[in-house]
């Protein structure tokens, strides 16, 4: 009873509050999926270790002068949710994380670069909203009020592609630049500028949990939702902000891992969270087809996952509110009943807050696999006559090795190339320092599958 | 049934003024009711009113941080945040609030969301979308006579999770700082948390200081014809062992203040707490006038009174300002109500029945 009164209660919000967004909402749920990841990975850790000892809870710094876009873009976003600096720009690593996680969508048309189908490994594609929508668009574009890309970038190339400030080298720049730069107050801008690069691509990926995305469903985006012609959008990912909103986002159901960035969002084995997805589950505009009862035609699918049981249960979609296909979890993935002969499948809010809550913990997972990816780096100190790094799974690359004096200032005691190793090897020595209060060192380059990373270590002196 | 049913009317309702002409097309509606009794959708735009009083005690909450934001959103199709407008200002000696109406908003742009936060240091802060128990969607904000039961913070509850819960704004971000130390030990695995809120915690039955004494205790003793601000004494939270109550002379100095620290144990670690503090304060004089052990202390403008139960396992210190408590009889015979009430709301460890309500 409890369940079907919140469903009750849910479908008023979705009619009273309509829309927002043609992604999971960014300001609540991409900003909690990526809460959950920071809380679920080794996140808090690797800052400890790196020096900012409040871990996420840390406070870092953009001063405004230096990132004005930047922080005029986070400045868009609504303090409520935690992502928005005061006025020096300083707020806690997990703010940060946050607030790239809702960045990603800002300006609007960066949005239609979350969406990848892995049936026809496209990105978005406008859809065609037919004849009186269509002048309708095209109005609404001619006054400014809206602008549909034709295109989008495949979102597991939108994570690598030089036109997106949040992309892979974005991160990996400031990451390093987080543990090498000389002062405390330059290593904070960087980590700062690296966690919002890391919440913009955990956006990116975390997109793919929604079905419409992975199934060429563009046009369920474009659902009117109640409040002005403006107010289009995702009736399912609406539901979900509704729902879990930013705090209620559900943890993690496991951690993924993957060998390469890819293959978190598509893979060949069919690991990727689009590719799950995409196979599990229906879109508003996916579901099975009409078919009439008794002929020998098999109601038409989109795609040939999800697959209709042998049997669909026809005595009870006979009845006036038809049945539910569930999948072997017990998750609602359509309606479907009988009327006049007709076998017909539609998707109702209930049915799409079950999803939702089915797939967020997956998608969580995901991410937390992801941030513990980029993360994955580690290297080990030893400091005596001479200080030794050592790694394993390192491609090509450099190692810097730095020496932190008692003001925090940290200074470079050499570089050097090295050709990795697959198994712990040493990858650079220098002199051991005559000070200071800690030995840290940034590997920069590839891994053993040829990924971009950035590898770091802390080795505390004893004074 | 009766419950089920109303919410189906509330439901009825707001559908029905979903779809009729209650939609804004720059304003979304409401998610929340008008008024708690009434099943109309209120305005996102507000003006927005309500009292915020402890939940323990029902006693106004003045003072509290009223935080409120409305999310602004451009764009159709593929929308994008458009900034937010803000409103902070604070409860008043009765613990009412109001934030008005919002103004004009930037020209091709709607707001999405409202969300009020309450925030004071001591308790478990309130925001109008989510419960910080459960985390669920909060189902009883009203945008008039919205009522704000504020849970005291105990030390066991997990500062981490507050921090996410609270949100951002500078203003509130100011008064969040001294939870980071405790949140990042967390994720440390430095410190346990928990996030029940659940009251009668532990063993026996739940009784905390607020409810030893209540401001006509104190006014019909000392005659004093303010108002007092209450809540816990900022300097130690709640936990399952302690807890206290901080009447602050609204507009007075601090000698017009009184408060009541209360201490429950088993009754041998509560004689060790008791000799604590006798042998602690200073200018203590031993008067076993009340309960089983009590003293006097004063120290320059403070008159303090401490006792112990011990068979159930008390101690309180009640302390007043020289100023309201102009005699040592004042200090003495609000303690020996604070007593009155431990004796109707508790029963001596070991036994089976508890004390009358």
């Amino acid at each position: 009873v409890k369940r079907s009164i919140f469903a009750s209660v849910l479908a008023t919000l979705v009619v009273l509050a309509p829309s927002i967004a043609y992604a999971w909402e960014p300001e609540t749920t991409h900003a909690g999926l990526a809460e959950q990841a920071a809380l679920n990975s080794k996140l808090h850790k690797r800052l400890v270790n790196l020096g900012f000892s409040g871990g996420l809870f840390e406070p870092l710094t953009i001063p405004p002068a230096d990132a004005p876009a930047l922080i005029a873009a986070v400045k868009l976003l609504s303090p409520t949710h935690g992502s928005v600096p005061d006025a020096r720009g300083r707020q806690a690593a997990l703010s940060w994380l946050t607030a790239g996680a809702a960045l990603a969508d800002i300006p609007a048309a960066h949005g239609a670069n979350h969406f990848y189908d892995p049936d026809t490994r496209r990105g978005w594609q406008k859809p065609d909203r037919g004849v009186i929508d269509g002048v309708t668009d095209r109005v609404r574009e001619a006054i400014g009020r809206a602008d549909l890309p034709e295109k989008g970038i495949a979102a597991p190339d939108w994570v690598t592609a030089a036109k997106n400030p949040f992309n892979l080298e974005a991160f990996y720049a400031q990451y390093g630049k987080a543990v090498s730069a000389k002062t405390p107050g330059e290593r904070s801008r960087h980590m700062a500028s690296a966690l919002v690069a890391a919440g913009g691509i955990l956006h990116a990926l975390g997109d793919l949990g929604s079905p419409s995305r992975v199934r060429g469903d563009e046009l369920a985006h474009l659902d009117p939702l109640g409040a002005g012609p403006d107010d289009l959008g995702s009736r399912f990912e609406r539901i979900a902000a509704l729902a879990h909103g930013r705090l209620g986002v559900p943890a993690p159901s496991r951690k993924i891992e993957r060998g390469r960035v890819r293959e978190f969002f598509t893979a060949t084995d069919g690991g990727g969270l689009a590719d799950l997805i995409s196979r599990s589950y229906f879109s508003p505009n996916t579901l099975p087809g009409e078919s009439r009862i008794g002929s020998e035609n098999r109601p038409p699918l989109a795609r040939a996952k999800p697959a209709l049981p042998t049997r669909l249960n026809l005595m009870a979609a006979s009845r006036d509110d038809g049945t539910t296909f569930r999948n072997s979890a017990g998750t609602c993935l359509a309606r479907y009943k009988v009327d006049h002969g007709v076998l017909s499948f539609w998707m109702d809010d209930e049915c799409m807050l079950e999803q939702a809550s089915a797939i967020l913990p997956e998608v969580a997972a995901y991410e937390a696999g992801l941030l513990d990816f980029l993360l994955r780096g580690e290297l080990t100190i030893a400091v005596g006559q001479t200080v030794v790094v050592s790694g394993k799974e390192l491609g090509a690359g450099t190692v810097e090795i730095l020496v932190e004096d008692e003001r925090g200032v940290r200074t470079s005691l050499g570089t050097a190339p090295t050709q990795g190793a697959t198994e712990t090897a040493a990858l650079a020595n220098v002199g051991a320092p005559s000070s200071g209060t800690r030995v840290l060192a940034v590997f920069r380059g590839l891994d053993r599958n040829g990924e971009p990373m950035v590898a770091t270590g802390v080795m505390p002196l004893s004074q | 049934v009766g419950n089920t049913a109303s919410r189906f009317v509330i439901f009825a309702a707001l559908v029905a003024c979903g779809v009729g002409a209650c939609v804004d097309s720059a304003v979304r509606t409401a998610p929340f009711r008008a008024r708690p009794d009434v099943p109309d959708a209120g305005r996102l735009a507000g003006p927005f009113t309500g009292r915020v009083v402890d939940a323990t005690t029902h006693a106004p909450v003045a003072g509290a941080l009223v935080y409120a934001a409305w999310t602004l959103e451009r764009g159709a199709g593929l929308p994008e945040p458009a900034g937010a407008k803000e409103f902070v200002g604070s409860t008043d000696a009765g613990g009412s609030y109001a934030v008005p109406a919002l103004g004009k908003i930037p020209r091709g742009t709607r707001v999405t969301e409202f969300t009020l936060l309450v925030y004071k240091r001591g308790y478990v802060a309130y925001r109008s979308d989510r419960r910080f128990g459960d985390l669920g969607p909060r189902m009883d904000f009203a945008q008039r006579e919205n009522q704000v039961l504020l849970e005291r913070w105990r030390t066991e509850l997990s500062h981490a999770r507050h921090l996410r819960f609270v949100g951002g704004g500078t203003a509130v971000a100011a008064l969040t700082q001294w939870e980071i130390a405790d949140a990042s030990a967390e994720l440390d695995g430095r410190r346990a948390a928990s996030d029940d809120l659940r009251p009668g915690r532990g063993d026996g039955q739940y009784v905390v200081a607020a409810q030893l004494l209540n401001d006509m205790d104190i006014k019909n003793r000392t005659k004093f014809d303010g108002g007092f601000e209450t809540g816990p004494l900022s300097d130690d939270p709640d936990t399952a062992t302690y807890s206290s109550q901080h009447f602050k002379a609204l507009g007075r100095p601090e000698t017009w203040d009184v408060a009541v620290r209360l201490w429950r144990l088993d009754p041998g670690k509560a004689q060790e707490r008791y000799e604590e503090l006798a042998g602690s304060l200073p200018g203590t004089i031993e008067q076993d006038t009340i309960a089983n052990k009590s003293f006097i202390a004063t120290e320059a403008d403070i008159r303090g009174v401490g006792f112990l139960d011990a068979p159930r396992g008390v101690v309180v210190l009640l302390t007043c300002g020289t100023n309201q408590c102009t005699t040592p009889e004042d200090v003495t015979a609000l303690a020996n109500v604070a007593y009155g009430r431990i004796k109707n709301l508790l029963a001596p460890i070991g036994t089976s029945t508890g004390g009358s309500k």
